[in-house]
This record gives C-alpha cells, sequence and structure tokens, in this order.
C-alpha cells in the first residue's frame, strides 16, 4: 500500500499559493496509454511550467482504495488538486490545447472559471 | 455415447443456471429467474422501475440467498437512492454495514472533464471489482450505465469499454443486472441489447382509462423458455410484485374436500354435498336476489368449522352486512370480533384494479384465510371497464387457486340482461355456479336459486324456491304449472293446496273402485257355485239316464239270449247271428 495521500484541504494548508501545481495522474498499469500519458504531461511540465509542479502517478489497479475514494472512472485521469478548484482531464494528454486549457495555463485568466453546476444540462 | 463415435451428440445440455430475482411472480415466468452468472438488460422509459426491480434483485439476494451484492449507480446519488428504497421497507444502510452491500455512485462531471485523446474505463473495473470483492458479491447492478454515452464525447471508447465490462462480468460469473433508459423505437437509447442480449426485461407504465398499470415482458431470454406475455406488475410496501396471468395460470392442485355451501338444502343439491375446497364459486342475479345473504351463510359455516375467511365488501359496510344479516339469523359479529372473520372494505373506484389486487394479495398473504369473499365483484367493471376487470378476477382467481383457498363471488346482473349472458366473460373462471332469480307473478316477488354449473359433480337441475327466514336461507321445492310455469310464493301455496285436494279425491276414487270390485268379486263367486251346482245336477241327470239305458240294454240281451236258446235247440246259425251283434 502507498502512502496515504493528503487530501485537498491539506495541501491547500501544505502548500501556501506559490503557483506550483499540484497533479495526479491515474493511469492503468505499463501499458501504451500510460506511457503515453506519463511522457506526455512530463513534457507539459517542463515546457509549459517550467518544472514548478508535483505529480503524482498512481497505477490504478495497485490502489484502488484510492481509485475508489477518488471517483475515478476513466483511464489516464489527470486531476489538478491545486490551485482550486480541482480539475480533471482525461485522456492520453495528447493534445497539448486541451491540456493546457484544463490545466488553466492557456494563457487564460484562471479565475474566469464559471461557477459549476451539477445539472449536466447547464453548460 | 461411447467415445470415437461420429454421430452428432443430441444429449440434452445442462440447464441453463438460473440466479433467483427476488421479485415475486419473475421467477415463474421466466421458469426460475435470470441467467446466473450473466448480465440481465431492464429497459423501459424514466419512471418504469427499473431502479427499483433492480435493487429489489440486489436486497433479496442478500435476504433469502445470502449473496453479497454491488450496487453501481451512474444517476442517482447514493442517499437519494437509499431513501428512494426505504418506503418499500429495503434498508439498505443496515446491509452496508453487515458487509452484504457496497454502493458506488460513479459520477463524471462534464464540465469538470476535458478530454484529450485515447482513454478507457478501466478505473470503473478497478472500481467495480474492489466493490466485488469487498463483500463478495455474487450479484451486481449497473443503474443506467449509458449515462457514459452522455459523459463522454467518444462513444467508439464507451462502446467497446462496455463491451468488455459486460465480458468481464461473465468471466467473473457475476449476476448482473443493467439498466437501461428506453431509446425512440428501439429497446435502449445507445443500442445496449446489442452487448447484453442474454435476457431482456423490459418494463412499460401505460395509462388506460386514467388509470396507470405497470408491465413487464420479457423480450427475449436466450436459451430458455420464458412467458412471452405482457405481465401487470405492483409496487406496494413489499417491492415489486409481477403478476402472471397465464404462465402459472394453470398449475393449482385440485383438492377432492368438500365444504358445506351453509345451507343444507343447497348442500343436497350439490352432487358431492358442498362445493370443492379450493375452487370458485360465483352466485349472481338482480338486487335483491340474496347474494350477500349466500355469501353470509358461506361464512358462517367456514368460521364454525374454524377456518380464517375474508370479506371484501366493494358495496356496503361492514358494520351493515352485520346488521342485515342479524336479521336471516346469521351473527357474523361474533366471527369478528373473535378473529375467524376480516372484513375489507372499499370502494371500487377509490382506487385502480392493480392497487386492489395488490391490497387483496398482501391481505391473504398476512391472514392466510381459506374462505374469501368478494361481494359483488360486477362492481369493478365500473372501476376499470369489463376486460380489465375480468384480467383482475382471472388473476384472482390464480392467487386463491394457487393458495387452496374457496373463493365466492357475487356478481349483480342488470335487469335486461339475461343472467347467462352478462357473465359470459367470468363463467370460465367459476366452478359453480349459483344463479339466483327474482320471479313477479301476480303481484308478489318470489326467489329462486338454481345451479348453472358445478364442475366436477353431479348436480340437482331443478330450482328452488329460495325463502329468506329469520332462521337462514331454506330452499323449497318449486312447482311446474299446467302451463309450464314455475309457481312459487302463494301460487305454489295454492298449487300444493289443489294437488293435496288432487290426492284426496284420488284415493276416494280408488276406494270406491276397490269396493266395486269386491261387490262384483262375490257375486261372480256365487255366480260360480250357482252354475257349478247346476253341472253337477246335469252331470246326475245324465249319469241316470245312463243307467237306465245300460239297464234296458242288458235286459235285451239277456232276453235275446234267451230266445236263442230256445232257437238253438232248433239249428246253429242264429247263434253265429248273436256273436255278430256283440
Amino acid at each position: 500500500m502507498s502512502p496515504p495521500v493528503p487530501v485537498v484541504s491539506a495541501d491547500v494548508e501544505l502548500r501556501p499559493e506559490t503557483g506550483r501545481l499540484v497533479l495526479q495522474l491515474y493511469v492503468s498499469g505499463a501499458t501504451a496509454g500510460s506511457l503515453r500519458a506519463i511522457a506526455n504531461i512530463t513534457a507539459i511540465g517542463e515546457d509549459s511550467m517550467r518544472g514548478q509542479y508535483d505529480l503524482e502517478v498512481i497505477d490504478a489497479c495497485q490502489q484502488s482504495d484510492l481509485t475508489c475514494s477518488r471517483l475515478i472512472v476513466v483511464l489516464p485521469t489527470l486531476v489538478r488538486q491545486l490551485p482550486l478548484p480541482a480539475r480533471r482531464i482525461v485522456g492520453d494528454l495528447s493534445n497539448l490545447d486541451y491540456v493546457l486549457r484544463g490545466l488553466g495555463l492557456d494563457g487564460a485568466d484562471t479565475d474566469e472559471i464559471e461557477p459549476r453546476t451539477n445539472d449536466p444540462d447547464v453548460r | 455415447m461411447t467415445p470415437g463415435q461420429s454421430k452428432p451428440d443430441f444429449r440434452p445440455l445442462p440447464q441453463m443456471l438460473k440466479c433467483p430475482s427476488g421479485i415475486n411472480g419473475l421467477d415463474e415466468i421466466t421458469e426460475g429467474g435470470i441467467p446466473r452468472g450473466r448480465p440481465t438488460l431492464v429497459c423501459g422509459e424514466a419512471g418504469s422501475a427499473k431502479t427499483l426491480l433492480a435493487v429489489q434483485f440486489l436486497v433479496r439476494g442478500i435476504q433469502q440467498h445470502d449473496e453479497a451484492g454491488v450496487l453501481m449507480c451512474f444517476e442517482e446519488r447514493s442517499v437519494d437512492l437509499v431513501r428512494n428504497v426505504a418506503s418499500l421497507g429495503f434498508d439498505l444502510p443496515a446491509m452496508i454495514d453487515d458487509k452484504k452491500l457496497v454502493i458506488d455512485h460513479v459520477l463524471i462531471e462534464c464540465d469538470e472533464i476535458q478530454e484529450t485523446g485515447a482513454y478507457n474505463l478501466g478505473a470503473l473495473f478497478v472500481r467495480l471489482g474492489a466493490a466485488i470483492d469487498a463483500v463478495g458479491a455474487k450479484r451486481i447492478v449497473l443503474d443506467t450505465i449509458e449515462v457514459l454515452f452522455a459523459s463522454l464525447s467518444d462513444h467508439g471508447i464507451v462502446r467497446a469499454e462496455l463491451r468488455r465490462l459486460f465480458t468481464w462480468i461473465k468471466e467473473r460469473g457475476i449476476t448482473a443486472i443493467v439498466t437501461s433508459e428506453r431509446g425512440d423505437g428501439t429497446l435502449t437509447r445507445h443500442g445496449l441489447e446489442e452487448y447484453v442480449s442474454d435476457c431482456v426485461i423490459q418494463l412499460d407504465n401505460r395509462m388506460v382509462d386514467q388509470v396507470a398499470t405497470r408491465r413487464l415482458r420479457i423480450i427475449k431470454y436466450r436459451g430458455s423458455a420464458h412467458g412471452s406475455n405482457e405481465y401487470p406488475f405492483l409496487i406496494d410496501g413489499h417491492g415489486l410484485t409481477v403478476l402472471p396471468l397465464t404462465a402459472i395460470g394453470l398449475q393449482y392442485p385440485a383438492s377432492q374436500d368438500i365444504i358445506s355451501t351453509g345451507i343444507p338444502k343447497l348442500d343436497a343439491m350439490l352432487g358431492r354435498g358442498g362445493y370443492f375446497r379450493g375452487s370458485t364459486v360465483l352466485a349472481s342475479g338482480n338486487a335483491g336476489t340474496a347474494k350477500t345473504t349466500l355469501a353470509a351463510h358461506f361464512i358462517d359455516a367456514a368460521c364454525q368449522r374454524g377456518e380464517r375467511c375474508i370479506y371484501f365488501a366493494f358495496e356496503e359496510s361492514p358494520d351493515q352486512i352485520v346488521r342485515n344479516m342479524r336479521s336471516v339469523g346469521i351473527d357474523l359479529d361474533r366471527w369478528r370480533k373473535t378473529g375467524p372473520l376480516h372484513f375489507a372494505a372499499s370502494r371500487p373506484t377509490s382506487l385502480g384494479l392493480e392497487v386492489h389486487l395488490s391490497f387483496m394479495l398482501k391481505l391473504v398473504q398476512e391472514f392466510a384465510p381459506q374462505v374469501v369473499v368478494l361481494d359483488p365483484v360486477s362492481s369493478f367493471e365500473q372501476a376499470g371497464g369489463a376486460n380489465e376487470a375480468l384480467a383482475m378476477l382471472m388473476r384472482v382467481v390464480d392467487m386463491m387457486k394457487l393458495r387452496g383457498i374457496t373463493v365466492m363471488f357475487t356478481s349483480l346482473t342488470s335487469a335486461e340482461h339475461s343472467t347467462e349472458r352478462s357473465e359470459a366473460g367470468i363463467s370460465s373462471l367459476i366452478d359453480t355456479w349459483l344463479v339466483l332469480r327474482n320471479l313477479e307473478e301476480g303481484g308478489e316477488r318470489t326467489r329462486t336459486i338454481a345451479i348453472v354449473k358445478s364442475r366436477g359433480m353431479m348436480h340437482s337441475n331443478q330450482a328452488r324456491e329460495l325463502l329468506l327466514t329469520e332462521n337462514r336461507i331454506d330452499l323449497a321445492d318449486v312447482f311446474i304449472g299446467q302451463d309450464g310455469k314455475i309457481l312459487t310464493g302463494s301460487a305454489r301455496h295454492a298449487q300444493e293446496m289443489v294437488e293435496r285436494a288432487i290426492v284426496t279425491a284420488r284415493q276416494q276414487a280408488i276406494a270406491s273402485k276397490r269396493a266395486g270390485i269386491a261387490r262384483k268379486q262375490e257375486f261372480v263367486i256365487a255366480r260360480v257355485a250357482e252354475m257349478q251346482a247346476e253341472l253337477a245336477a246335469e252331470i246326475d241327470d245324465l249319469d241316470a239316464t245312463i243307467g237306465q239305458q245300460e239297464a234296458a240294454a242288458s235286459s235285451l240281451i239277456r232276453s235275446r239270449v234267451a230266445l236263442a236258446r230256445d232257437r238253438e235247440q232248433s239249428g246253429s246259425a242264429p247263434l253265429l247271428h248273436v256273436m255278430g251283434v256283440h
């Protein structure tokens, strides 16, 4: 078992607004898709985030309790835990523009994120 | 078979393993349940009770078969779901605490997710696998997995992953129910039936005459026989119950026991001395023909035997029935107070037929009666139309017969219809049919009772007059008048007097005739004696004449002999002459 993963609220206290991104990448073992996703996020992290990020790669199959508790459905899933609000990006992260937009690194103001709603019809 | 034989092997394959669904009635239709170790698709519109059926499958699996379950819901939040099914007596939190159930809510928030390239649903497998392993689940439910199609844009991936998921479920040998919303002209919105094709069940909630009726149909069941009709189903405090109409309709045992009608003379009219136990009895007739009274006799007799009865009253209140029956000398109140009789009164129009049926079923299950009376069933036609009412009665009959309950229906027939015609539909369900009639003749109304049919026994073909006395019902023979009319009431009394007079007159005539014959006999005897005397006198006379004749003849011979002797002295010839005379 892996060490317990700090919950988001704890993270916030531990890491004040330092501008660092805290990322978790859930993958399904050492499959081609997983490796592609890891390679993509690492590349993006070096290029676009200049290393200002913490990445934890989690094998969903090995850490099923984490997968369950974090309500992961799709693999690979990249979770941006910080800054808040949390965001999820699924897929092998091969589309750079989408990943940057998903992480809020596409130059747009991160504060412009619309108020979220649980109603899928209101999009 | 010996090995190496080239003949094709036609040995019957082992029967498909089935998993009891826990839905009352569904296992009868499917001959044992849904396919064990395989996914079953349950489809239907919104609000057609798909989730309820699925949850009941899990709950009954835990309660009745000790098979743990996993509920993976994609739509409702777990708390909402737990609250919704609590009204049906399903205590999901307790089962979760007992480590018999896991509920996992799978939610994909669309606005939270950015799709970038290829992905799969591997985490769903991980979560499902973890949940199954946590409780050792044998049953799982995926409640509206099609939500994934709305959440994820790449339907090709979702399809491929669902196919993989169902294969994975089969490999693990887990019995699954997958629910799906009905599509436009298709069974499911996204064609799930292509992947889950072993067993497909469709649910439906239709409005007929402003009354909603839920129906269930098995669309396909690979490798198994199944009932193919649409079966109505109910939802009540015990969950979901399917009411198979015809599938199990004719499987009930037939008893040889006879139970009394409560009227000794009616028992005598029925060849075996009463109704068969577990049979259906119909008493039909116009208003005021003593249908309820007949039913009360039956109830009273059953209670006296120590049996339990339910009286479903659809037109009168229990107190009114009790009061009215007291006037004919039947005290139903004591049975009501001491327990064996239970009254259930409700207006037929107050509830839909399905709800009535569920109410009856529930009460019958709880009270476990031997005798049930429905008074009257004709009022259901007002509540739901003739066809629906008939279908409902058919289910009532099935329900009672399966439990060996003797059930008596009363039915009000309108005056203008002939009794037999208006009851044509219900007749086939009925084993013993009593027709009560009102006769109006000479300013007097009287009641008659006749047996139209009584399956499995000889019965009287004659109508009887039904007399309501202060001390129960009595039956009297009716008279058929000269013109073939049935005479009852005072006409019957008059006819009885006439017949009695005729009998007396006939007896007198016989007596006088007998006296005449006696006199004639005496006369004949005397005459015979007289004639015999005459005959004797004539015989005597004849004898006397013969005697004289003989005497005369012998004297003549003697004189001739003397003459011959005298002649012999002169020659022999005259002697020969004398010999020739002799």
